[in-house]
């Protein structure tokens, strides 16, 4: 079981977007995927058109087992499963800080489903706390989506010093351009300098562009691929999920 | 998918309509839809005697390639694509991969038989919630099942073989309490019985829970349930009972578990009823070369027969035992030489690896020259299986072996026909015959470990192989006892022995067979050096010595090493405890 993180300090970056289209590239490869929405705005839920039960709560998380179970829920997608977002995941980081040691509970909560999935999505709140530290632990990488911008080159910088200071394992981070509007001048001297630049992490060459198909999956609430698998859209997830894939080397039996 | 969601199957009867189901959705506000509806056709495949039903598993067939699965809790466990056509299969039919992984280890040299022909239109549906979300999945499947007895290659005489029941109505509840007298006749008519219909139609349910929404599924289940259905646990199960096969039912082995009580006949006419069956099912599989295990089961029980006939003494017509004896002998010898072909074709790899890749080419000349020999062989033995001597002499087994009368009358034995033999003629022998088969079992047991232990403890390291081959004799005798007797005991006072035993036997079995196999390449080799063909080709000559030399001083090693192992595994056998409850020494 492999564990990719979606992450962003920015919001709006197209990060929810992805981790639904990308679990669902991974779930057509006929691979056990899991979703899980741990953004308090559950977005990725909402797509997939669930919704999260009454009782679920930040503790049932942490505890693991019986109660996350329950909560996971099929989506309409073969070999595709959600554990659908909950607003009390704002609460989750003082929940977290109670514990003395609290860095890697989410890593134990994960190691449950090991034989049970090839791969769990997390869509994560967009923030730096104690609870994207452990979700830092808990993945075995980052995938972060970024703007071809002055301002999202700077955020990335953010998440690397944090990662830096916190002794966290650097190699995990891999971001990629997201919502790319070629004809914009800022856009491409961002990916140019980016690919000239030898420095770590190095950018996946696919990217995705901005797309107003993608902006309609609110309406729709299906990944893109499902109604049109031969659209731009489409194709760029399925480009970006065949190189992520390839560089996760993953050995999913 | 790793995580394997609840799922139901119901047979469903003609009546029940899936609108209704739908319909009572509805009524807590889900809105059911009917999919597109798709037809496939399929093919079940297992072996001869279900070696993947008996591990509950389930080889189909489809459109799209091979699926392996497990029919208890319907999980794919491999895949391979390929097209259906429906013909036998092989290990070797399947490309390396985790499905022919999965196989190998099951099947092993036995074919694959596509026992049913499946046309399966699926009927989806899927309820919806109120955020047109799914919630609930189920299909109706209509299936046509039908035997396979007309696929290319497969004779219908073959599926003549599988026992068949007759398909009343839905499923026949088994017999709690089995005759413990099967009778003969019954269990022969019901083969050769006209088969059930060639088709059967079957109308499926199968409920499958979406992860998460517990409460359509709940509503649904106890919607049918109500409808007085009830899920089915074992389809696969279900679908071969329909088409009229008792799945799992063949076994070689013997499981007709003796009851202390029986008559020492009522107990040797079950053993020898049995093997008398399972020669009659492989018959067709032997006549047909389907796959070299019909022959071997047949053989195995032809020996079985005669070792109870050689061992039991006293129980049945002295006078007429004498005569199958010799018959099922000359039965017996009509396949020897195919049988040891069989043997030496199948370990073809085992040589192979055994040699330096150098000379591994060298043994081609020999096994060209073993299956040209097999196939000669083969075309002698169907030759004379389809022949009236052997129907003859199989009919009056048949008709000697359903005979009780001994026990219903004492005084008044069969007459024998064109029988010349003495002056005891019209009056039995002091029988055994109404002895508890206990006694006897007890007895036998007991002589032949006797013998067993005098002639195995006066073998030393000096004793001439041919000794060894003797023991193996006895050794396999006493075997044969345990097949026939053991249920008569109870388990942990015997198991620990006929361990003990299997050792013993597979260490001077093993023996044997590497003496015959040297043997066998000696009398090989100096038969073939004279033939002009390779005289022709002296590299040939050359390579194929040089290879056959290599394997023969290989299993000569070989057989120093069992014979060393011997002495151990001896001792071991004697000194075993339980053996002295069986065989108490004077």
């Amino acid at each position: 079981m492999k564990i990719i993180a979606l992450y962003s300090i920015k919001g709006g970056v197209g990060k929810t977007a992805t981790s639904v289209n990308l679990a669902y590239a991974a779930a057509c490869e006929g691979k056990a995927t899991m979703l899980c929405d741990l953004d308090p705005q559950g977005s990725a839920s909402y797509y997939l058109r669930v919704r999260s039960a009454r009782k679920f709560s930040q503790k049932t998380l942490l505890k693991g087992g019986q109660g996350i179970d329950k909560n996971i829920k099929g989506t309409d997608y073969e070999f595709l499963d959600i554990l659908p977002a909950d607003f009390s995941y704002r609460k989750l980081d003082l929940a977290l800080g109670e514990g003395a040691d609290s860095r890697g509970v989410l890593k134990e909560v994960f190691r449950r489903y090991r034989d049970d999935y090839d791969y769990v999505f997390l869509d994560c709140p967009p923030n730096i706390t104690l609870f994207s530290e452990n979700i830092f632990q808990a993945a075995d990488f980052v995938v972060v989506p970024c703007i071809p911008t002055t301002l999202s080159s700077l955020t990335l910088e953010k998440l690397l010093d944090f990662f830096a200071r916190k002794k966290l394992n650097q190699k995990k981070i891999i971001p990629f351009f997201s919502m790319v509007e070629r004809r914009k001048k800022l856009h491409r001297a961002t990916i140019d300098a980016a690919t000239t630049n030898r420095k770590k992490p190095f950018f996946l060459s696919s990217q995705i562009p901005y797309l107003s198909e993608i902006e309609r999956m609110g309406v729709g609430r299906v990944p893109v691929a499902v109604n049109q698998p031969n659209s731009q859209a489409a194709r760029a997830y399925s480009e970006l999920w065949s190189e992520l894939r390839s560089q996760i080397d993953i050995d999913v039996e | 998918m790793k995580r394997s969601n609840l799922r139901l199957e119901f047979s469903l009867p003609a009546s029940f309509s899936p609108v209704n189901l739908s319909v009572e959705l509805g009524k807590s506000g889900h809105s059911s839809d009917e999919r597109r509806a798709s037809v496939k056709l399929s093919y079940f495949y297992d072996t001869f005697d279900w070696r993947l039903f008996k591990k509950n598993l389930l080889l189909v067939d489809q459109r799209d390639g091979c699926y392996l699965y497990r029919y208890d809790n319907g999980r794919p466990l491999a895949f391979q694509a390929s097209k259906a056509d429906g013909k036998m299969k092989f290990l070797g039919d399947f490309s390396d991969g985790p499905l022919r992984e999965l196989l190998t280890p099951i099947i092993e040299m036995r074919v694959l038989l596509p026992l049913l022909a499946l046309s399966t239109k699926s009927h989806p549906w899927e309820a919806r919630n109120r955020d047109d979300k799914i919630v609930l999945r189920w299909q109706v499947q209509e299936l046509d099942l039908r035997r396979s007895p007309t696929m290319d290659g497969v004779p219908a005489a073959l599926f003549a073989g599988f026992p068949a029941r007759g398909r009343a109505g839905h499923q026949a509840p088994p017999n709690p309490n089995p005759d413990p007298d099967p009778d003969l006749d019954s269990m022969i008519v019901a083969q050769q019985d006209e088969l059930p219909a060639e088709t059967a139609r079957l109308r499926l349910l199968t409920l499958d829970q979406v992860t998460g929404y517990r409460k359509p599924w709940r509503e649904a289940r106890d919607y049918l349930r109500a409808q007085g259905l009830s899920p089915t646990a074992n389809v696969a199960g279900l679908l071969y009972g329909w088409a009229g096969y008792q799945p799992g039912s063949y076994s070689q082995k013997l499981n007709i578990s003796l009851k202390p009580h029986w008559s020492a006949q009522q107990a040797m006419l079950t053993i020898l009823r049995h093997q008398y069956q399972v020669m009659h099912l492989n018959e067709a599989g032997i006549i047909a070369d389907l796959d070299t295990e019909f022959l071997h089961d047949y053989r195995v029980a032809l020996r079985r027969s005669r070792a109870a006939l050689t061992q039991l003494k006293g129980v049945l017509s002295a006078t007429e035992v004498k005569l199958f004896r010799g018959r099922l002998a000359t039965l017996a010898r009509m396949s020897n030489r195919l049988r040891d072909l069989d043997v030496y074709l199948l370990k073809k790899e085992e040589y192979r690896q055994m040699l330096p890749i150098l000379l591994q080419s060298g043994l081609e000349p020999l096994f060209t020259m073993l299956e040209l020999d097999r196939r000669r062989e083969l075309r002698k033995l169907v030759g004379k299986m389809k022949g009236s001597d052997y129907r003859k002499i199989m009919a009056q087994w048949r008709e000697f072996i359903s005979d009780d009368a001994p026990l219903r009358a004492p005084s008044d034995p069969p007459s024998i026909e064109g029988s010349d033999r003495g002056v005891k003629e019209g009056v039995l022998p002091k029988t055994k015959a109404l002895e508890p088969v206990m006694l006897l079992a007890e007895k036998t047991i007991a002589r032949s470990c006797a013998r067993l232990l005098k002639n195995g403890r006066a073998i030393g390291p000096d004793s001439p192989d041919q000794a060894l081959h003797e023991l193996r004799l006895d050794c396999k005798k006493i075997r044969y006892l345990f097949e026939f007797f053991s249920d008569l005991f109870p388990s942990p006072a015997i198991s620990p022995l006929i361990a003990q035993t299997r050792k013993l036997q597979e260490n001077l079995g093993t023996f044997n067979d590497l003496y015959v196999q040297q043997g066998a390449l000696r009398k090989f080799l100096a038969e073939s050096t004279g033939e002009n063909e390779l005289e022709k080709e002296p590299e040939k000559l050359v390579a194929m010595t040089a290879a056959i030399g290599g394997l023969i001083s290989l299993l000569h090693r070989k057989q120093r090493q069992v014979r060393r192992q011997f002495t151990k595994i001896f001792k071991n056998f004697d000194a075993c405890e339980y053996r002295r409850r069986f065989c108490p020494e004077k």
